[in-house]
């Protein structure tokens, strides 16, 4: 994961425009993109040597080869349309990969869903496109155009909301994670992840000052989904699903710093997306083989694969881990990154960002003990996981409306004694500062964006 | 390889006379705003000191667990061992923020793997505990990292006091967790379901380490923020915690581990004094005692076939040898009179004694509760009737034996160049010669156990009055202090022209250890 330091100075630079005409758009942070591909491809194919009969590989073969071909030219397409295009392109040969592959009974449910869902958003960026007289080349001049109109963002949001799951339409990747086979949902994590990122990116210069405005809800609404979605893992039995949820509570991390145009916060995210790319490869390629071995997924019958295999066990807790944040792998340093991105905009809501870091690891352990060890050996566990999270993340919350309580109490003492109080301890200085950011965190004053 | 590591510890001796930091960084980025984040390994006197320690601790500990660990999986064993080595020596050593984090999040992980060497419910529970406070100690730490970017080797504190108060209640959260202060000391005593020689490491040296270094590292702003007072409190709660703790404890192991909390906090109370190298010093000695009374209890729980978790009273029968370092290591911790945290301790007593009243009977009642729980564990040495037993030593435990007395013989003369104190080696000599006459050669063999042991004491007790009021105690210079103390004029004019009562009056600081050793001896009648 070292050898990326070499790419890094790519994103260093400002950017340098390498290659223009009317169909391609090349871009040093396009380049990066461009190199992590055939990584990925080799891993895919590595993966799906093992994994599948002969028959099948060359056609899941190509389909791989179609979809890593059009990601390449959506990395390097000069006009959203065309981004578009072949976007959606790439959608298309991981629904046929799902529906051929897996031998779940829902999967045809999962692929209509997927299909509409993708369908749905393009529909809007399309309007984005070309409802408002864009040209071809916008994308060069990308610097001259403010778009201050939320409608037009809410069109180009939309679909990248849905590509990239953030808060209200991610439940066709959990669904296409569990329903598909290894192969699929390796390719779906790997893959398409990155296309959401790069779209943000790219148009990330034309909206910020409408994302300037919208930072506060979107941060707030991460982190807290963040937490939601960590306290309500603890309670799934799907271990696929537990590590589809964990890259999508990673991306939702990221989306404030991404938008942002920082420069930490792009090269925080663009970290997360390579480690990302290859720790979940790792953790779906884990999952697959213990379920080829044993036929089941669910936590409490998947028992006691540290007895079967030492070496088993070793990888699974380590990248579990590696997944959270170990240094000095990529994920660490991406969330230290994002920590400093957020922390110069408020102060409270590091707070709950590193609450989901500390519960990451709570729940992990809980499940590691029961998937390596057993349900017999680890029950005592189950309560202490719980009620680790919950007396937390309350508390934390009681912590801050401590915050109301200076002035309720200020407001009673005005209100009987019928003086005015201007000398300040410390106290009320503290609580002052913490009812400040705990206001300015949770400042949803743009809730209206999906209202059409 | 262990030939290896001996090498570098021994190299290491001699490379304390490094008067300079011997400072590299690698892969430095983000060079423009912020400071260089990068990987930087830094080299320096006091952190060679902890590479020491912990070095020495390894070794013994694997050599000791070559046998003791025989049967179960020695590569995972030595695998987890070797991680946790390499994640303290980062930790130590590392100029840069990354390096450090490396090894603390390694030391974290490589932790809870030990302790669930052997999976069962109780271990399991264990580590996740462990692993729960750890990593609040890790997330506080990445708060912090974001308040400031702190280049470790400069410490240049960027922000004004409104952040700065906060920034060091964090910090001190950090250290709360990893070297097992009040509220967060919870899974010191829950690790202890590591076998005997990972808990063994764990407990006396590496974790003990990371906390101290830290204190080292801030040490400067301790009292800069007026909230001293606030964690002297804290202190105070753990050490009465450990105290009471081993006291009312049956488990063998958890008195061990209580009594690495209570000595924790007194190392951090040396340290907020500003005794740095002195709370170096005790970890020191700590970590060699500790891994003394761990391995040895260890072998008590083998030779008797009982679970580690479930030992009372009973009566260890016949095996004088390892009765013996378990005495040793006792007697240890206790800072009686020559023994070698008094040389610590007495120190502490006299600093403190001279500035604040309340700290000093802090300090006694500190003393008063190690003497309880050592007398509990000598009971239990003492109690068992003199049965035959043949017992076949192997060949580890003569070779650990040795080493461990190497080393503490060494140890008087490298405390001598680095830390000025010059009473140890005269006293080690001693202390082998009459163990070598009363307990290992033939003498007195129809004598119980328990009279050797008392008769041993009772000749160092006259050697150490000997040395104490005779010409020959101003050789024994502690600190600047006692030296003036013990210098001729002072012993001959208290002693000849003032009478017994100022006799007293001067040394009542030294004669306060006495008092304790004699309260001590009623516990056995």
């Amino acid at each position: 994961m070292i050898w990326f330091t070499a790419f890094f100075f790519l994103l260093f630079r400002s950017k340098y425009i390498l290659f223009v005409s009317k169909y391609f758009y090349i871009d040093t942070f396009s380049v990066f993109m461009l190199f992590l591909i055939p990584f990925i491809f080799f891993l895919i194919s590595e993966f799906l040597n093992r994994y599948t009969n002969l028959l099948n590989f060359k056609e899941i073969f190509t389909v791989v080869g179609i979809i890593c071909g059009f990601l390449c030219l959506s990395f390097v397409s000069s006009s959203p349309f065309l981004f578009l295009f072949r976007y959606e392109i790439c959608a298309f040969p991981i629904l046929f990969l799902i529906f051929r592959l897996s031998k779940d009974l829902e999967k045809i449910e999962s692929v209509f869903f997927m299909l509409f869902i993708n369908v749905f958003g393009s529909i809007f960026f399309i309007i984005f496109c070309y409802g408002f007289y864009i040209s071809d080349m916008v994308l060069l001049s990308s610097f001259f155009f403010f778009f201050s109109d939320l409608f037009i963002y809410r069109r180009f949001f939309l679909l990248l909301v849905i590509k990239f799951p953030l808060f209200l339409f991610h439940s066709w990747l959990t669904k296409a994670h569990v329903r598909g086979s290894g192969a699929c949902s390796i390719i779906l994590a790997s893959v398409m992840l990155k296309l959401g990122t790069f779209g943000f990116f790219k148009f990330s210069s034309f909206f910020l000052i409408i994302v300037s405005t919208l930072l506060s809800f979107l941060i707030c609404f991460c982190t807290l989904r963040c937490l939601i979605v960590l306290l309500w893992m603890v309670r799934m039995f799907d271990v696929k699903l537990l590590v589809a949820c964990s890259s999508i509570i990673h991306m939702r991390c990221i989306v404030p710093s991404l938008i942002f145009c920082s420069r930490i916060g792009v090269v925080s995210s663009v970290l997360i997306i390579i480690g990302h790319g290859v720790v979940s490869y790792i953790l779906f390629l884990l999952v697959s083989v213990c379920y080829e071995r044993s036929y089941r997924r669910c936590i409490d019958l998947v028992k006691r694969v540290e007895s079967v295999s030492k070496s088993l066990t070793l990888l699974i807790f380590f990248f579990f881990f590696v997944n959270l944040g170990v240094p000095p792998f990529i994920r660490f340093i991406s969330e230290l990154l994002f920590t400093n991105f957020f922390f110069s905009y408020s102060v409270v809501g590091v707070v709950f960002f590193c609450l989901s870091i500390f519960f990451g690891v709570v729940y992990l352990m809980y499940y590691l003990c029961y998937t390596l060890f057993g349900k017999k050996n680890s029950y005592l566990i189950g309560n202490l996981t719980i009620s680790v999270m919950c007396w937390s993340f309350f508390s934390l919350i009681g912590f801050f409306f401590a915050g109301y309580l200076g002035s309720f109490v200020s407001l009673i003492k005005t209100f009987f004694c019928g003086k005015n109080d201007n000398g300040r301890c410390v106290n009320e200085k503290i609580l002052l500062f913490v009812r400040v950011n705990f206001c300015s965190f949770f400042n949803i004053s743009f809730f209206d964006i999906f209202i059409f | 390889m262990l030939g290896l590591i001996f090498v570098v510890s021994l190299i290491s001796l001699f490379s304390i006379y490094l008067f300079f930091r011997f400072e590299t960084l690698y892969f430095s980025r983000f060079k423009e705003i912020y400071r260089q984040i990068g990987y930087g390994f830094l080299i320096d006197k006091t952190r060679i000191i902890f590479l020491l320690t912990v070095v020495f601790v390894t070794c013994l500990v694997s050599l000791f667990s070559e046998s003791y660990m025989e049967h179960y999986n020695s590569k995972k064993f030595f695998f987890l061992i070797l991680s946790f080595f390499f994640s303290i020596i980062l930790l130590v050593h590392s100029s840069r923020f990354l390096t450090f984090f490396i090894g603390w999040d390694g030391l974290g992980l490589s932790s809870i793997c030990l302790i669930m060497f052997y999976p069962n419910k109780i271990t399991l529970y264990n580590s996740f505990l462990t692993i729960i406070f750890n990593r609040i100690g890790d997330v506080i730490f990445i708060f912090i990292f974001c308040f400031f970017l702190i280049n470790l080797s400069s410490f240049i504190l960027i922000l004004d006091s409104n952040y700065g108060s906060i920034f060091f209640l964090l910090t001190l959260l950090c250290r709360f967790t990893k070297r097992a202060q009040f509220p967060l000391s919870r899974w010191l005593p829950a690790a202890i379901s590591a076998p005997t020689p990972i808990s063994a490491i764990v407990h006396s040296s590496t974790l003990v380490t990371a906390g101290v270094y830290i204190v080292h590292k801030l040490g400067m702003y301790f009292s800069a923020w007026g909230l001293s007072s606030f964690f002297l409190f804290f202190r105070f709660v753990t050490f009465i915690l450990g105290g009471v703790m081993a006291n009312i404890e049956l488990d063998f192991k958890k008195i061990v581990a209580f009594s690495t909390i209570s000595q924790i906090s007194m190392i951090i109370f040396f340290c907020s004094l500003g005794l740095f190298m002195v709370g170096l010093f005790h970890t020191m000695l700590h970590a060699f005692f500790k891994t003394l009374l761990f391995c040895v209890s260890g072998v008590f729980f083998i030779l008797f076939f009982r679970d580690q978790f479930k030992l009372h009273f009973f009566s260890f029968k016949g095996i004088d040898f390892l009765r013996l370092f378990l005495l040793l290591s006792v007697y240890r911790i206790t800072g009686l009179i020559f023994r070698s945290s008094f040389a610590t301790k007495d120190l502490v007593l006299e600093f403190v004694g001279a500035r604040e009243n309340f700290l000093y009977f802090f300090i006694i009642f500190r003393r008063l509760f190690t003497l309880f729980y050592c007398c509990k564990l000598f009971r239990v040495i003492i109690s068992g009737s003199y049965l035959f037993s043949v017992i076949r030593f192997k060949r580890f435990f003569s070779r650990f034996w040795l080493i461990f007395r190497f080393l503490t013989l060494l140890g008087g003369v490298f405390l001598f160049k680095v830390f000025l104190v010059n009473l140890y080696v005269v006293v080690s000599w001693f202390d082998i010669l009459l163990i070598l006459r009363i307990f290992s050669v033939p003498f007195l063999t129809r004598v119980k156990f328990s009279s050797k042991v008392f008769f041993f004491l009772t000749l160092r007790i006259s050697f150490i009055k000997n040395f104490s009021f005779s010409v020959y105690g101003r050789l024994m210079k502690f600190n600047f202090l006692s030296s003036v103390l013990s210098s001729e004029k002072f012993f001959l004019k208290n002693f000849y022209i003032r009478g017994l009562k100022n006799f007293f009056y001067k040394f009542r600081l030294r004669m306060y250890n006495i008092y304790f050793f004699l309260i001590f001896l009623f516990c056995f009648f």
